[in-house]
């Protein structure tokens, strides 16, 4: 698996309306953050990582890089999932004044990592 | 005050601009063509006066007044008159008196109309409020919907109709005929940006009204992938404010797309490779090159409880729809209380973009 910086979706932040994240290689959860006051860190890693797992699960995309989107009514959940396992996963508030190009620029460089590889 | 027949509509207008509430009053009454018995008041005094004095159908209540603003009177007819509906109008809409005011039980919390296309279309909402003489069905009126599910609800019965859609700077009017989308107007734009245009506005008004042939027919194909699109233009580009008409060229990569780059090429030349269309308890409503009908809807069932347990704990609310983009396909499922949806399509090979 290619080498995710430590610092990959750190540096890049803030992002208005990023509300949480997640790192993951093929098998476990590399990087878990939560950012704001209103979540538990534990409830928004849950849910990241059972998106990615979900997706994973019931809408396999063998090995191809593919996006994920789940929404709902207050939070969209991204999933950026790479060829070889690993995935980028960014809890997003729903609402119009998020910052939606760097979200997409960010799970769309995530996914671009492993290519330039 | 007017001694209207007590069989028409009643209506009371509370609003401390005299002015606004003499244009209102004309024009609503105008448009009623005599069919409606409109009261005024300008304070919440009279207002209370009138009503002890007849009941109505539904009091529109403007929400800046001075002393006791339109809140704070909402709060008292909802002790005074309880179930009495109650239609607030505003010049400045803020999300939070919007959920103020719908929490406190208003029926419906509107922008001032300021053009003539407004005044019709808040007619068409309070007169579908204030309900009809005797006729076969039921009438009612729908809170805090979404475009998309009036056009679901139209399309699902086969209906014809015209869903005209206003806010305060735009109005369109979207053509159903026999339960397909067959043309939508917005100001200079037809047919998909009109629709799209529309789909993506976050609030507004909207009236149905009875089918007439459009000037012409703009849209055509499947009325599920004509909102399955427009749901996803609207979640992907409609909140990036940086989005523009055929940007760089990273705008065509991997999601980053604008609205309007999307709509001039994928929307035209998607090919749809698989539609299913299921009630919420797995009856198949439509379907359309489905190879395991029965997968499909496991997968409905499969997917709306990892969304739950995933969404368990958290103030997600609920889930909506999930999205699955790779190469050159993608697949969509939307989950929603009446109806259950899948669209597997396929994007053509896109174009060197020299923009």
């Amino acid at each position: 698996m290619t080498e995710i910086p430590g610092n990959f979706v750190s540096s890049r932040l803030p992002i208005v309306g990023l509300v949480g994240y997640t790192v993951h290689s093929e098998d476990r959860v590399l990087e878990a953050e939560c950012l704001s006051k209103s979540l538990y860190p534990t409830s928004s890693e849950h849910l990241l990582t059972t998106l990615v797992q979900s997706g994973r699960a019931l809408l396999p995309t063998g090995e191809s890089a593919a996006q994920y989107c789940w929404i709902f009514e207050c939070v969209r959940g991204y999933v950026a999932a790479r060829a070889d396992g690993a995935c980028l996963a960014l809890l997003v508030e729903n609402n119009p004044g998020v910052q939606m190009l760097r979200i997409q620029e960010t799970l769309r460089d995530f996914v671009e990592m492993a290519k330039a590889e | 005050m007017e001694q209207e027949n007590t069989r028409r509509k009643q209506f009371l207008l509370v609003d401390d601009d005299v002015d606004c509430l003499a244009t209102v009053t004309a024009l609503l009454k105008q448009l009623s063509k005599g069919q409606w018995a409109i009261r005024t008041a300008t304070n919440h005094f009279q207002a209370l006066e009138q009503l002890k004095e007849q009941p109505v159908d539904a009091v529109v209540l403007d929400v800046e007044m001075p002393v006791m603003d339109g809140i704070e009177f909402l709060r008292l007819l909802g002790r005074t008159h309880p179930g009495q509906q109650v239609v607030m109008l505003t010049g400045r809409v803020d999300e939070i008196t919007r959920k103020t005011a719908l929490d406190l039980g208003a029926t419906l919390f509107l922008e001032k109309p300021t053009t003539a296309a407004g005044f019709e279309a808040l007619f068409g909402a309070l007169d579908a409020l204030a309900g009809a003489g005797p006729q076969s069905g039921f009438r009612g009126v729908m809170q805090r919907v979404e475009l998309q599910d009036v056009l679901q609800m139209e399309c699902l019965a086969r209906k014809s109709s015209i869903l005209v859609v206003s806010t305060g700077e735009r109005q369109g009017q979207i053509y159903i005929f026999e339960g397909e989308i067959i043309h939508a107007q917005s100001g200079p734009l037809s047919g998909e940006m009109a629709l799209y245009g529309l789909l993506a506005l976050t609030g507004g008004q909207f009236t149905l009204q009875p089918f007439s042939e459009p000037p012409r027919r703009s849209l055509s194909g499947q009325y599920q992938f004509l909102l399955m699109e427009a749901a996803r233009l609207r979640d992907e580009g409609g909140s990036q404010p940086g989005a523009k008409r055929g940007s760089s060229d990273r705008s065509l990569a991997f999601s980053g797309m604008s609205i309007d780059t999307l709509t001039r090429t994928e929307a035209r030349g998607m090919q749809i490779e698989e539609v299913l269309l299921s009630s919420s308890a797995g009856e198949v409503l439509y379907q359309w090159k489905c190879e395991s009908i029965e997968n499909r809807l496991d997968l409905f069932k499969k997917i709306e409880q990892r969304a739950m347990q995933a969404a368990k704990g958290t103030p997600s609310g609920r889930f909506h729809r999930v999205s699955m983009e790779t190469g050159g396909s993608r697949l969509m499922v939307q989950i929603q209380p009446a109806f259950k949806l899948l669209v597997r399509s396929t994007l053509p090979e896109l174009p060197p973009n020299n923009d």
